[in-house]
């Protein structure tokens, strides 16, 4: 249901050959990603760092220190701000307004701590693999990063039942009216 | 057990949490006060602008402008709280002009935070150990320490803030007047230290007496009478004069040029665009993007900082071995575990952050120093779970510790090493050596001319009349203003028109204000580099 009050939903609805095509492009995104990694350009300021920092900027500017570097890569995939405000800048993200109305950030916080309650790491499983798989792919791209943006979802619905029980029904058709502005701003601004 | 059994157990526990105190205490003064004169590499241009008012109102009674104590300070027309700067003062007069002089009252409430904070977890009803570990978490902090050791007003008030909430939970659970005044001035302090507590404090006013159900209203005849005394001036100030106002609108995020680029600012081309493309969409998005921009584990953990420079390898607010931490205190905090600090985790989560996001820049670290407490609520109530819950925990301990060696060694090393050598011209590095070097020429010369612009990344503006003023002697008005009197003089050279200009003279500015590939060696009398190895500033005689 909350997919329906989503502008990025109703923007990729009525683009599905472009989806499609994103994502008909995954092996070539997933390429290029692999030759940027071990590129000159992504090493190079951490071989400044290396060679400024005497011998001990050897020790801590290393091939481990990448590997933990493109951890957080992941993590930041993951960061509210992309799915709530930002959107990807790609053109499967609507333009100029958030992908999922904003004010829903506070419903998914509280749908992360009724998660944890309940001891259900699935969504968090989930989101993960689904930052994974988009990392794979060269990052911040909606089409890739639409697991991720199931599960926050799902944890704006636990949110909201947790947090007004059968009232999210209002929350639901205010999201709806504000969904409706923002997919229209989009299209206004295509 | 007996009852003097108990009392003896009792006793023991109480030293020897005294005694993880004390070391809490020592560890945070030894990361902050050592080598506190030689790291930053050099009063940074907000920190000798309170050093130099701090010694002028300790030698004359009033400060740069010659405004005779002054309740704000001036300074670049961003009104400084004054605070700070007054607490310089005794320092200078006790330990002398000198580098650690300026940055030690900071230093020093830096490392009591971290005391108040073990000792606010204890009364939390947190255990004596995990006490110990978040002030030890607080003492160890890379974030902390980064702003503790250099004059920075958050700190200051960070303490206020903190040590402000204690005293008002042990006033609001029967404490006397005593607790209630010490509150208030507290909390009413912090707003004249830091830009960010101003908004801050009274939401935190609000929720303090709402978490009472109101019942501190019958007592509260001090308590709001000393607020009544700290805020009504200020309130006065922000109305009335500009020493509020204009650092908030200098800094607002309303005035960034991304935001600036796209407002319409009532111009509407039609209908369509003042229904779709309205600028109060714009800035509720804008804002949202600023706020949500903190949520960000990456920022927390890895590169948040801003020791180097954007794009460049950092460290993040927290350690990363605090990570696990965190998330089994979120995990303990859901659970229902410590119910009690779910508020005001909440509160210090979502507001914390607020006065940061309200500005400009993206991702303040400094400004956002103020949500600390968040993430060390969540940090205590993780080594609480963490300590009740997993099994073989001498290992996991062992191992954890062992993890958190290897990210002080590293934090150490980004500060000493990589820090300062990336950014010092953003510490404005070579002035101390420059203001020495041209008070040891000024004889020699009919005037030395000392270059407020430099930069090897980007065009910055320094202030050299505060560091003239701070290492030469004298005032600051002494080395601006009209430049047809003999002496060091602050100026910025126009090459070659002043080589002819300006006869016997010694001009110092950046490299590219005399086309440096135009002069010989013979003409730069001497050079001066960041500590990056670009050149920085030279300084060039005319005969």
């Amino acid at each position: 249901m909350w997919w329906l009050v989503t502008p990025v939903f109703w923007w990729m609805v009525t683009r599905p050959v472009a989806v499609i095509s994103e994502w008909r492009q995954a092996p070539e995104y997933a390429r290029t990603h692999l030759q940027e990694l071990t590129g000159p350009e992504r090493l190079g300021r951490i071989n400044e760092m290396r060679g400024a920092g005497g011998k001990w900027g050897r020790v801590w500017f290393n091939k481990g220190y990448v590997v933990v570097d493109e951890i957080f890569s992941v993590l930041s995939l993951l960061s509210p701000r992309i799915y709530f405000q930002a959107g990807d800048g790609g053109p499967l993200s609507p333009p100029g307004v958030e992908p999922i109305p904003g004010l829903l950030v506070i419903f998914w916080a509280g749908g992360m701590v009724a998660s944890l309650k309940k001891y259900n790491p699935r969504p968090f499983v989930i989101a993960g693999l689904g930052a994974v798989g988009a990392y794979a792919v060269g990052g911040i791209r909606l089409a890739f990063l639409l697991p991720v943006l199931g599960v926050y979802l799902y944890w704006v619905e636990e949110g909201a039942t947790m947090m007004l029980g059968r009232k999210r029904k209002w929350l639901v058709a205010g999201t709806g009216i504000i969904c409706a502005y923002l997919a229209g701003r989009a299209y206004f601004l295509d | 057990m007996t009852n003097s059994q108990i009392k003896v157990e009792i006793q023991k526990s109480k030293t020897g949490f005294i005694g993880g105190v004390t070391v809490v205490l020592v560890v945070a003064l030894a990361v902050r006060v050592i080598g506190l004169g030689k790291y930053p590499v050099s009063m940074g241009i907000d920190e000798i602008a309170n050093a130099y008012n701090a010694y002028s109102l300790l030698t004359t009674g009033h400060d740069e402008w010659g405004k005779v104590l002054p309740v704000t300070l001036r300074s670049f027309n961003d009104y400084k709280p004054p605070v700070n700067i007054y607490l310089i003062v005794p320092s200078i007069a006790f330990f002398g002009k000198t580098e650690a002089a300026v940055r030690l009252p900071t230093a020093v409430l830096g490392a009591l935070t971290a005391v108040v904070w073990a000792v606010w977890v204890r009364r939390w009803g947190m255990g004596r150990g995990v006490a110990i570990a978040a002030g030890l978490g607080l003492a160890l902090s890379p974030w902390h320490i980064n702003y503790s050791r250099a004059t920075f007003e958050a700190v200051t008030a960070l303490f206020l803030v903190v040590i402000g909430a204690a005293l008002f939970q042990r006033w609001e659970k029967g404490g006397g007047k005593a607790w209630a005044a010490g509150a208030a001035a507290m909390l009413g302090l912090s707003m004249w230290t830091y830009h960010a507590e101003r908004l801050f404090v009274p939401v935190l006013v609000i929720y303090l007496v709402l978490s009472t159900q109101c019942s501190v209203l019958k007592k509260a005849r001090i308590f709001v009478a000393v607020l009544g005394v700290m805020v009504i001036p200020l309130m006065y100030l922000a109305m009335f004069t500009p020493a509020v106002g204009t650092r908030a609108a200098a800094t607002s995020w309303l005035r960034e040029k991304s935001l600036e680029r796209i407002l319409h600012r009532g111009n509407y081309g039609n209908i369509w665009e003042r229904v779709w493309d309205n600028d109060s969409y714009l800035i509720y998005r804008h804002g949202l993007g600023k706020y949500l921009n903190y949520f960000d584990v990456r920022y927390w953990f890895w590169d948040g900082l801003q020791l180097t420079p954007a794009g460049y390898p950092d460290m993040g607010l927290l350690y990363l071995v605090e990570l696990p931490v965190l998330a089994l205190g979120v995990v303990a905090l859901a659970q229902g575990k410590k119910r009690q600090l779910v508020p005001w985790i909440i509160l210090w989560g979502l507001f914390g952050v607020l006065p940061a996001s309200l500005t400009m820049n993206e991702q303040h670290g400094l400004r956002a120093l103020l949500w600390w407490p968040a993430f060390g609520l969540i940090l205590a109530a993780g080594y609480e779970y963490g300590w009740e819950k997993i099994k073989n925990r001498r290992w996991i301990a062992g191992i954890w510790a062992a993890g958190l060696v290897v990210n002080l060694g590293f934090g150490y090393h980004m500060y000493v090493n990589q820090s300062f050598r990336w950014l010092s011209e953003y510490w404005h590095y070579p002035y101390k050596d420059i203001a020495t070097f041209a008070c040891r020429m000024k004889d020699k010369y009919e005037n030395v001319f000392v270059s407020e612009a430099f930069g090897e990344r980007e065009q910055l503006t320094g202030a050299p009349q505060l560091y003239l003023a701070w290492y030469c002697g004298g005032r600051t008005d002494d080395y601006v203003g009209a430049i047809d009197r003999p002496g060091i003089l602050v100026k910025r050279p126009y090459w070659p028109a002043d080589k002819t200009g300006h006869k016997n003279s010694l001009f110092i500015a950046a490299p590219w204000d005399f086309g440096v590939d135009k002069l010989s060696e013979k003409e730069m009398v001497k050079k001066w580099y960041f500590l990056d190895g670009k050149l920085a500033f030279v300084a060039v005689e005319t005969k």
